[in-house]
């Protein structure tokens, strides 16, 4: 099993994927934050 | 489906460590699992006492216990704490115990990221808790925080908008955990057709909640800049809109009911084929009809918002695209009759739960599609039909849910079989007195009773007093499920393996209690 891994499930290839996954999911999450409010800026302003 | 497993193999290394750093440091699903199921039952106790405090109010017209002021904060902090520390945490709770164990995962695919998601909690509610004791009280404007009420909120407003944030973040890293394991850590041959329905549903919740979350955590942003920052987002004299808060909330909103439900429908789906012993009725048409459910959530919205005025057009939009939800959710209802037609059925708790969950639910769901027909929602609308309405959804649809969760899987999660008889005499009570407490706010709602008031008119007294009456009861009845919890965490009948005898998937051929560490050597799905 390779170091720093919880199992034979979890290879690196496998934990690059999911931490880049998660940085697309989180990407996508601050791009609806932001947008809702950029969407509104004309009344906020 | 066959399988082979490691249960064996993982045994022996089921060593970790002790004490109160274990809980803090944890990455290990099974643990953060705990701890958000029991963070949610402390919730559940502290927004329920709320509640109480509720009913006792409203148990005969006039003023009794708390002014005004006080009652409107309780039912604003009863419905935060409920939603965002009872509901949406115990779902978390159930999907980190059991979706590793379903799809063969020896974990989460990010666990350190899990453990933040989980303490980011605790400090959330610190916040929303401790401002019952700040000068101006809780916040009193309702969950839905409209603006401009909202922005009368006192030193309260700060904490409320920083604990909002800080539940949406643990929400939000949840979610992308979740999907990142189901994407990445599935054991071979557990292709997406073939996992459990309850890993489905909570891979669609799990988008929803990305897609929601940041909505509402935007729209309570701009409400901080309104007040404290000088912008005019959502006040007319500044050339905002009021109005659009409530476009805004509810877009987040809607697709939050489902956030809580969508999960539910899974926990069914594992519960009824097992006690049912019957495989799932339609598995391909329960996911794409959940889907369809999830879709539609995000087009819904303004039927929360029919009488405060809308284009003829929208109202028409809004009100078809809302009874068009009926359609994947009859496919659901019908399909969990279906499972359960001429099969060799047997009622332990969970069932009796899951029975319950399907023909209340059903209820709930009736009442909202009366809800969502516009001519008849300027009738119900912020009447106490509504509260009956999600109340039957929330209650007894999730609750309940999370309810038969618990004891389908508490043999799986202890070791010990929990006490059959109290877990019916709890299901009973529940059950029964459940109805007592919302069914009546029907009659009170159509009567023409306002929610969100601490005094009424005495026509409605009756009816009320029932309703409180129901309440205390069902109140009282979870100190059983707390009682039988804990008695089954310390002790009983030795579970087996397999627990139930129609029970399939990859966690129940682990041993009982599951070892601390699962599937390290992934198991093979055929």
């Amino acid at each position: 099993m390779p170091a720093g891994l919880s199992s034979e499930t979890q290879t690196p290839g496998r934990n690059r994927r999911s931490v880049k996954l998660a940085a697309w999911l989180g990407a996508l999450a601050a791009l609806f934050y932001f947008g809702f409010i950029a969407v509104n800026w004309h009344g906020g302003l | 489906m066959s399988q082979g497993h490691a249960a064996t193999h993982d045994a022996h290394h089921d060593h970790h460590p002790y004490g109160i750093m274990r809980w803090i440091k944890t990455t290990n699903h099974k643990d953060i699992g705990t701890l958000y199921l029991s963070f949610a039952l402390l919730m559940f106790f502290i927004g329920g006492s709320m509640a109480m405090v509720i009913r006792a109010e409203l148990f005969q017209p006039g003023l009794q216990f708390v002014d005004p002021q006080l009652f409107n904060s309780l039912t604003t902090m009863h419905a935060l704490i409920m939603i965002f520390g009872a509901v949406m945490p115990a779902f978390v709770g159930l999907a980190n115990w059991m979706i590793p164990m379903m799809i063969g995962a020896p974990d989460m695919a990010l666990p350190r990221l899990n453990n933040w998601s989980f303490w980011l909690l605790p400090v959330a509610f610190t916040f929303l808790l401790g401002t019952m004791f700040l000068p101006g009280g809780a916040p009193a404007g309702g969950w839905t925080m409209y603006a401009p009420l909202v922005m009368q909120t006192g030193d309260a407003f700060p904490f409320l908008i920083f604990a909002v944030h800080i539940m949406g973040i643990s929400s939000i890293m949840g979610a992308i955990n979740i999907i990142a394991t189901v994407f990445n850590m599935r054991a071979p041959g557990m292709t997406f057709m073939r996992l459990p329905l309850f890993v489905w549903t909570w891979i669609i919740t799990a988008f929803l909640l990305i897609a929601a979350m940041p909505v509402l955590a935007g729209a309570v942003t701009m409400l901080l800049t309104d007040k404290y920052f000088g912008t005019s987002f959502f006040s007319a004299a500044g050339g905002g809109d009021p109005v659009m808060f409530q476009h805004i909330f509810w877009f987040f909103g809607h697709p939050e009911v489902y956030i809580m439900i969508l999960p539910a429908f899974g926990v069914a789906s594992a519960i009824i084929p097992t006690f049912a012993r019957k495989p799932l009725f339609g598995y391909s048409s329960m996911v794409y009809a959940t889907a369809s459910i999830a879709f539609l959530s995000f087009i819904v919205w303004a039927h929360h918002m029919f009488t405060v005025g809308m284009p003829l057009a929208g109202e028409l939009f809004f009100m078809y695209t809302t009874v068009l939800i009926a359609v994947p959710t009859g496919v659901k209802v019908f399909n969990w009759v279906a499972t359960m037609w001429k099969g060799s059925m047997t009622f332990e708790t969970p069932m009796l739960f899951a029975i319950a969950f399907v023909i209340l639910f059903t209820i709930g769901g009736f009442s909202g599609l009366m809800l969502g027909v516009t001519p008849a929602d300027f009738q119900y609308h912020d009447t106490y039909f509504v509260v009956a309405h999600f109340h039957y959804v929330l209650v007894t649809g999730s609750i309940f849910a999370i309810m038969a969760a618990a004891y389908y899987w508490l043999p799986k999660w202890t070791g010990h079989m929990y006490d059959e008889t109290l877990g019916k005499w709890h299901f009973w009570l529940s059950t029964i007195f459940v109805n007592v407490l919302f069914f009546p706010q029907h009659f009170l709602g159509l009567a023409g009773m306002p929610r969100r008031i601490p005094d009424y008119a005495v026509q409605f007294a009756d009816w009320n007093m029932v309703s409180s009456i129901g309440g205390f009861c069902f109140g009282l009845s979870q100190l059983l499920f707390l009682y039988i919890v804990v008695k089954c965490v310390r002790g009983g009948a030795k579970a087996t393996d397999k627990v139930w005898e129609g029970a399939i998937g990859l966690e129940w051929t682990l041993p009982s209690p599951a070892p601390y560490h699962t599937f390290a050597t992934p198991p093979v799905v055929r």
